[in-house]
């Protein structure tokens, strides 16, 4: 008969095993739900996605006849024009159902009777996703800046100074996202709802408050424009659009009279960070499992 | 220090206005086997949810392994199990990677872990298994991962929540079995719900009986039982080949006859009274030309106690509203055809 038990003395106390500290259950939170992110394939898929993306850039203008642009800036700016939709479909990849899949698929029925408390677990989670999302970017960036120097022969530093705002327009993307995941029923419009927020209902916002003439600063896509402007020398300002892409959209899109300022958008896009996460943690510590 | 496991006072659980659980008070023994039986819908689970502390509860209060579930809701994790009905595992991970997961949100040491892990794996045997995903699993070999998930704290107090529900009858005896080695080994006090009457019957120290939300009935299994039955009563059932209208009412005319239920063309209980009763009814029968083909003495069920509690059968749906609790004879032995 095999006693289930053996690995305990009958000295001990049952229950004798408590909650480790904080910070060591955030780590295990992390590691297992970046392990879902490898297993379920979102990582794998969003690096494909980027590999795609990296393909395209790279491989289209001399198929086209074109030639590359000879500034190093110039040259990096074009893949930074990309990287808001990359976050967009990260942030709804990785963030948009983080908390409302714990409920909708019970599995909140394992985690939550366990003794670890709920801003654990959304930390837990938040920093898997920044990882994830991180991860995608460093290698976006990291490839484009090494094809940067192989075709120019010169180190883009404005292309890094893109690479930390897109990284902090992703943990504001990503946070929204969390928001979002908090409040909804289900995954899938918690995802839907993220992607569409970004997408189109950000864009449009910005879109007719610019037609109405008045500054958008603070929308975070009007602030994650400042991805793609960084990369231009000098800074664009009010006027005549000189070429990237305005708010996250993709080339040729609508110019703008606006540009963001960097200071007021790094700001924005952390308060929006700070905010959503507050709200997300305030809304999932007071959700119930139900039947 | 106080045996008492698990306290529950006035609990009660509203959704707007309709109320879930309904002032429901129990204790729960350090090392029982508690069981809360009733039909889907009766409160079962709303209740263990406000006891794993899942679930605020709207009044009432209740302490589990001594500490209160809303004010020491931490402290009250450290010292349970749950086990849901749902077979939830996190479907991405292996059998071995969903135990770490949890055992290491507990301060285990990791080779203690490793080696309870094992060990529980070959309580189950999902040895071989350990290292697959559970997606690729049965839905017997998740409900055996779900419950030894539980396990991997030796918790105090394990919450089961009808864990047997939707398994094969080979996984059903399996899990009832290692319920019962868990609360002998360890004196791990359960509190189980379920709407299998045999089972509650099988395995619980103490019955609770929920419908709409309220406990109607709590005592042992036997107490319930005899609740209804009386000291004197004696339930009993025939096999007469030729059942008719006017045998059953010369049953029924009988004073010592508390009830008569028929089950079906050929099958009558009969509920009655006092020593004699046997040799009083066969005599009637043999009078009547009932053609007697076999003849059982039956201990009531706990589905006979519901049925006499609550005035309707535990089934999945509800198909009619509770009737008076005494209408021919004592409450429970209902008039009437029944499909077990």
């Amino acid at each position: 008969m095999i006693h289930i038990n053996e690995t305990v003395s009958p000295a001990v106390r049952r229950s004798a095993y408590i909650a480790p500290s904080d910070a060591s259950q955030i780590g295990i939170v992390v590691k297992y739900d970046f392990l879902k992110y490898l297993r379920s394939k979102r990582l794998v898929g969003m690096l494909a996605i980027v590999s795609l993306v990296l393909l395209l850039i790279t491989a289209l203008p001399p198929l086209l006849g074109n030639s590359y642009a000879d500034d190093a800036n110039e040259f990096i700016g074009t893949y930074a024009s990309f990287t808001s939709i990359l976050i967009i479909i990260g942030a709804t990849l990785f963030a948009g159902d983080a908390i409302v899949s714990e409920f909708q698929n019970r599995t909140g029925y394992l985690l939550f009777p366990k003794p670890v408390k709920r801003w654990v677990l959304l930390a837990g989670k938040f920093l898997a996703s920044m990882g994830a999302m991180f991860l995608v970017l460093l290698l976006y960036y990291g490839v484009a800046l090494l094809l940067d120097l192989a075709i120019t022969g010169s180190f883009s530093v404005l292309g890094v100074e893109s690479l930390l705002l897109a990284m902090l327009y992703a943990v504001a993307a990503l946070s929204v996202g969390f928001l979002i995941s908090s409040i909804m029923k289900g995954i899938t419009g918690a995802q839907i709802l993220t992607f569409a927020l970004f997408l189109f209902i950000f864009t449009i916002l910005t879109g007719v408050l610019t037609m109405g003439g008045v500054e958008p600063w603070f929308v975070v896509t009007y602030s994650g424009g400042t991805i793609g402007y960084i990369t231009q020398d000098p800074y664009p300002t009010s006027g005549t659009a000189t070429g990237g892409a305005p708010e996250g959209m993709a080339p040729g899109g609508l110019t703008s009279s606006y540009f963001p300022d960097v200071g007021v958008a790094i700001a924005v896009m952390a308060a929006y960070a700070l905010i959503s996460l507050v709200l997300a943690y305030y809304i999932f510590s007071r959700r119930e499992m139900s039947a | 220090m106080s045996e008492v496991a698990i306290k529950a006072t006035d609990l009660t659980k509203r959704f707007g206005d309709f109320t879930a659980v309904d002032h429901v008070s129990f204790e729960v023994n350090k090392g029982q086997i508690f069981g809360l039986l009733g039909p889907n819908g009766a409160g079962k689970s709303t209740a263990i949810r406000m006891l794993s502390t899942l679930s605020i509860p709207t009044e009432g209060s209740a302490t589990v392994a001594g500490f209160d579930v809303q004010k020491e809701d931490g402290k009250v994790r450290e010292h349970i199990g749950l086990v849901s009905e749902k077979m939830i595992m996190y479907d991405e991970l292996t059998a071995r990677e969903n135990l770490t997961l949890f055992g290491k949100l507990y301060d285990i040491p990791r080779d203690a872990l490793n080696k309870r892990i094992g060990k529980l794996l070959g309580f189950v045997r999902m040895e071989q298994w350990a290292d697959h995903r559970i997606d690729t699993f049965s839905t017997g070999m998740k409900q055996r991962i779900n419950v030894i998930r539980a396990l991997v704290n030796q918790p105090e107090i394990l919450f089961l929540d009808e864990p047997t529900l939707g398994l094969d009858p080979q996984s059903t005896a399996e899990i009832r079995e290692l319920v019962r080695m868990i609360n002998i080994e360890d004196r791990t006090t359960i509190i189980l719900t379920t709407h299998m009457m045999t089972e509650a019957d099988m395995l619980c120290d103490k019955i609770g009986i929920m419908d709409h939300g309220k406990i109607v009935a709590l005592d042992t299994s036997a107490g319930l039982k005899r609740s209804i039955s009386g000291n004197d009563t004696t339930l009993f059932e025939f096999e007469i080949a030729n059942l008719d209208a006017r045998i059953l009412s010369s049953v029924k005319a009988l004073a010592s006859v508390s009830s008569v239920v028929q089950d079906d063309p050929t099958h009558i209980k009969v509920s009655s009274v006092g020593n004699d009763s046997f040799d009083t009814l066969v005599d009637v029968l043999r009078k009547n030309g009932a053609k007697i083909r076999t003849v059982k003495n039956l201990e009531p069920t706990l589905e006979d106690v519901f049925l006499h509690i609550t005035g309707h059968e535990v089934r999945d749906e509800v198909a009619k509203a509770p009737t008076p609790a005494h209408r021919d004879g004592p409450p429970g032995m209902r008039p009437k055809k029944r499909v077990r």
